[in-house]
């Protein structure tokens, strides 16, 4: 995912002399082709994130298109205010780019783990949410964010994410599978555990509508209260905390609607991960694996 | 011209009972240098973004700016009587948005700089001056720049620190080390010169010098410069002017 982002950004990098890079020093192996092909326009600010996104700010303040790159909390939680102030407040064409959502640097441990940067992120005005989930999304919403107006935060995970066709529409959500018995809501890169969670049930002829929530800011608000209406009960599955993110944003939705409405969130439920292994390990030890399971048990509850 | 500048800055702390008239008397002579003698900036390009720009990052002196503005015709001076009320335009610290002119928005400490550099790295071929507080070297994202800086040489950059020796709570020689900064700056690869911030044709030369590193100014200045009884007093970092002392302000300045 990381690799399709630069090789897409590159691709729109020859045509607009406005977008430049900057790292916080990462990006080994991966951000060396925008390097060398513009090393006027890439910037490596050194261990210094918030120096970094306030670079960034003053560039896009004269017309530029950053994209500031770096292992998710370094383009979060670490340099927030430079977030929250410098390019939410003044509203800057600044692009974070945060490689690694969830547990994608598995035992690297919970300092590189990021299961809050949707819900800081979309607390913030002007500040546009997007998490694809495979690299279809990743491509369409890359080459998407070079013509947004605002602030934008890119969610991505590191490697290995499938190729699934849908059509892609910022602030939409894309229908991966059409059908009524109940909806499957997904962000980032649970996508794969989705799809291949639906597969399953479309072999024992069950026909969930499968959603892939792609853009959390601006949500998708119409299409939730959709579900609502016909009473289809929802599951959203995020690799990210209960609090504030996909699930936060579907309950926000049919709260406000006044509508009832039934939800299962599969994320992670307040909890920091001590565990030490792979994205896969302590997805499982987190509560994000079984997802078929878990979701047969929330429609066999009585309500 | 500075000495009605001045006056506006008391008249608006005193109407609005706003705090930080000592900072803006601090840093007012600058500033008045830097638009009128220095910077390219005025009614006929003040709304373009290729200019030279102004950041006052340390957004609780933003008085000083807007009076600067307002005198040199950048903003309406109307807007002076609306600054910091209900229904007002000019915020207590620095809104981007609340009038053109203002460059950057500022009040949380040490953004500027970083923003600074993004500016003249964008546009090498304008002028970009960043005004800071010698408290707000303390804070981390100053030094994350002046490290970029040192490998970075931006000639176009100028850096200024309006050093009156108080902060918020102490004064900045019992909390940081603060005497060697200019030495430090220096080795760490700007061109650091020393001078004294009230004095406008020091001001003028030291904005104008040509170097070829990053242009770094320690501004010797005075909070509360020009009303005897702000002088280097922390507590006019807080308070502001009763009426009484309104009068005597004005008087002073006048003199």
């Amino acid at each position: 995912m990381r690799n399709l982002f630069v090789k897409t950004l590159l691709e729109e990098a020859r045509k607009d002399d406005r977008i430049w890079m900057i790292t916080p020093d990462l990006g080994y192996a991966v951000l060396e082709p925008f390097q060398e092909a513009f090393p006027e326009r890439f910037i490596n600010t050194g261990i210094a994130e918030q120096a970094s996104v306030g670079i960034a700010a003053g560039l896009a303040l004269s017309g530029k298109i950053p994209y500031v790159y770096s292992i998710m909390p370094f383009v979060t939680s670490r340099p927030f205010e430079q977030v929250k102030l410098d390019c939410a407040y003044m509203n800057t064409n600044v692009r974070l780019i945060g490689v690694g959502g969830g547990f994608a640097y598995g035992p690297a441990g919970a300092t590189h783990h990021s299961t809050d940067d949707l819900a800081i992120m979309r607390a913030l005005p002007n500040m546009a949410v997007v998490a694809p989930g495979d690299l279809t999304e990743t491509e369409e919403l890359v080459r998407y964010s070079v013509k947004h107006q605002g602030p934008m935060f890119i969610r991505l995970n590191r490697r290995g994410e499938p190729r699934y066709e849908h059509k892609v529409d910022f602030g939409k959500f894309s229908v991966l599978c059409e059908g009524d018995d109940f909806a499957i809501i997904v962000t980032s890169a649970m996508l794969k555990d989705a799809y291949d969670a639906v597969e399953e049930f479309h072999k024992e002829g069950r026909q969930p509508l499968f959603l892939s929530a792609h853009t959390i800011k601006p949500f998708d608000d119409q299409k939730v209260l959709e579900l609502a209406h016909k009473g289809i009960p929802i599951v959203t599955i995020e690799e990210h905390s209960i609090i504030g993110g996909l699930y936060s944003s579907v309950a926000e939705v049919i709260a406000k609607s006044g509508v009832c409405a039934r939800i299962l969130p599969i994320a992670v439920h307040d909890k920091f991960s001590h565990f030490v292994g792979c994205q896969e390990y302590i997805k499982c030890k987190m509560g994000l694996s079984g997802i078929k399971k878990q979701i047969e048990t929330f429609l066999c509850k009585k309500h | 011209m500075l000495r009605e500048i001045k006056k506006d800055i008391v008249r608006m702390a005193h109407y609005s009972h706003a705090s930080h008239i000592g900072s803006a008397l601090s840093v007012v002579d600058l500033l008045y240098v830097i638009y009128t003698r220095v910077v390219n900036i005025s009614k006929n390009n003040v709304d373009e973004i290729d200019r030279d720009k102004v950041i006052l990052s340390k957004g609780h002196a933003s008085i000083a700016l807007y009076a600067v503005l307002a005198e040199l015709g950048l903003i309406d001076k109307n807007k002076l009587n609306h600054y910091y009320i209900d229904g007002g335009d000019l915020p207590g610290h620095l809104d981007k948005d609340s009038v053109i002119g203002i460059d950057c928005s500022a009040g949380s400490l040490g953004h500027g700089l970083p923003i600074g550099i993004g500016m003249a790295l964008s546009n090498p071929g304008k002028k970009v001056i960043v005004l800071m507080g010698d408290g707000e070297t303390e804070e981390g994202s100053v030094w994350e720049s002046i490290i970029f800086l040192g490998k970075h040489p931006l000639p176009n950059l100028t850096v200024i620190v309006d050093s009156n020796n108080l902060q918020g709570f102490d004064v900045v020689d019992k909390v940081a080390e603060y005497s060697k900064l200019c030495n430090t700056l220096d080795n760490f690869g700007l061109d650091c010169v020393e001078i004294d911030g009230h004095n406008l044709g020091q001001i003028e030369q030291a904005l104008k010098r040509n170097i070829s590193k990053t242009n770094a100014i320690i501004a010797r200045t005075i909070k509360g410069k020009g009303v005897s009884y702000m002088e280097n007093k922390l507590e006019w970092h807080y308070k502001s002017p009763n009426d009484e002392e309104l009068k005597v302000a004005l008087n002073e300045l006048d003199r």
